[in-house]
């Protein structure tokens, strides 16, 4: 039987191009620790739209400023972007040191 | 608290288990370890104001991931709404600051625990998860500061399961319409 039922795309989904140039231009902002943000659409684990934007950090960064670093990117993003609020998806972040990333390109 | 606290050392010492390279295992069970840290700190909290406290184990039993993530995500939002005005300095701003560390900490770490659980192709690093472990310590520093606050107690009652709380609570962009969009041919008709 078919289904005519409405199949609904989120914002970010429907426009991806408008949604990774606002990214990028977030990204663009950020500070000079911050060497790649490469975000991508898909699904969380409850199913709900969300964007993944994978961060690439500078190494040498001591431990004890990660989490503010992270923290202070995070929150740009989300204010610059507002993935929830003006696109439609819930954003997760990872974050990763350059030569980490090196290592698991290897 | 203290299972949760518990919790939390553990993830630490799991994640140090192998710290001259990183061991897989120990550093997903670290991740999982810290995230449940966290969801069991909010549980004990809200559970704690039940009178009688031989009940309040069988009372955190009515909570569960998915709920918790919803009224998270909702707080989370309402917070991001709020930052946007750009409220000025002060004890009101510095609240909201922790409740969002509190909240949006919550939904990154259940995302972390299923990708840690679930994801065998994902490779985990000692850094990131000790990252990930530093921000969920962090977010039990922030829930200490406002677990009085009345907005705080609400929150731990939004977490419990409820029928009216559904996703379409969830702020959404304008939605559009597909190609499979007919409404000629609607299932009402």
């Amino acid at each position: 039987m078919r289904d005519n039922g409405f199949v609904y795309l989120e914002k970010a989904f429907a426009h991806q191009a408008q949604f990774f140039a606002a990214v990028a231009q977030a990204a663009g902002t950020l500070q000079a620790h911050v060497v790649a943000v490469t975000p991508t659409l898909g699904n969380d684990w409850n199913g709900e739209s969300a964007v993944f934007f994978q961060v690439v950090l500078a190494d040498g960064m001591p431990r004890a400023q990660l989490l503010a670093l992270t923290r202070q990117i995070s929150q740009s993003i989300v204010q610059q972007v507002q993935p929830l609020e003006e696109w439609g998806v819930l954003p997760y972040f990872n974050f990763v040191t350059r030569s980490e990333q090196a290592r698991r390109s290897a | 608290m203290a299972y949760a606290n518990e919790l939390l050392e553990l993830a630490q010492e799991l994640a140090n288990l192998h710290a001259d390279h990183p061991h897989q295992p120990s550093l997903r069970r670290a991740v999982s370890t810290a995230y449940y840290a966290l969801f069991h700190l909010l549980i004990s909290e809200a559970t704690a104001n039940w009178r009688q406290p031989e009940l309040r184990a069988i009372l955190g039993r009515v909570f569960d991931h998915g709920p918790m993530k919803q009224a998270a995500d909702k707080k989370v939002a309402e917070l991001n709404n709020y930052f946007k005005e750009k409220p000025p300095e002060g004890p009101e701003r510095t609240l909201a600051y922790h409740f969002y560390n509190v909240t949006d900490t919550f939904g990154q770490a259940q995302y972390h625990r299923n990708e840690a659980d679930y994801n065998t192709a994902r490779e985990w690093d000692l850094t990131e998860v000790l990252l990930h472990i530093d921000g969920i310590t962090d977010a039990f520093k922030s829930w200490d500061i406002i677990r009085e606050e009345p907005a705080a107690q609400a929150y731990l009652v939004s977490m419990l399961p409820s029928k009216e709380r559904k996703q379409s609570e969830r702020p959404r962009s304008e939605k559009r319409p597909t190609l499979t969009d007919n409404p000629r041919f609607s299932r009402e008709e």
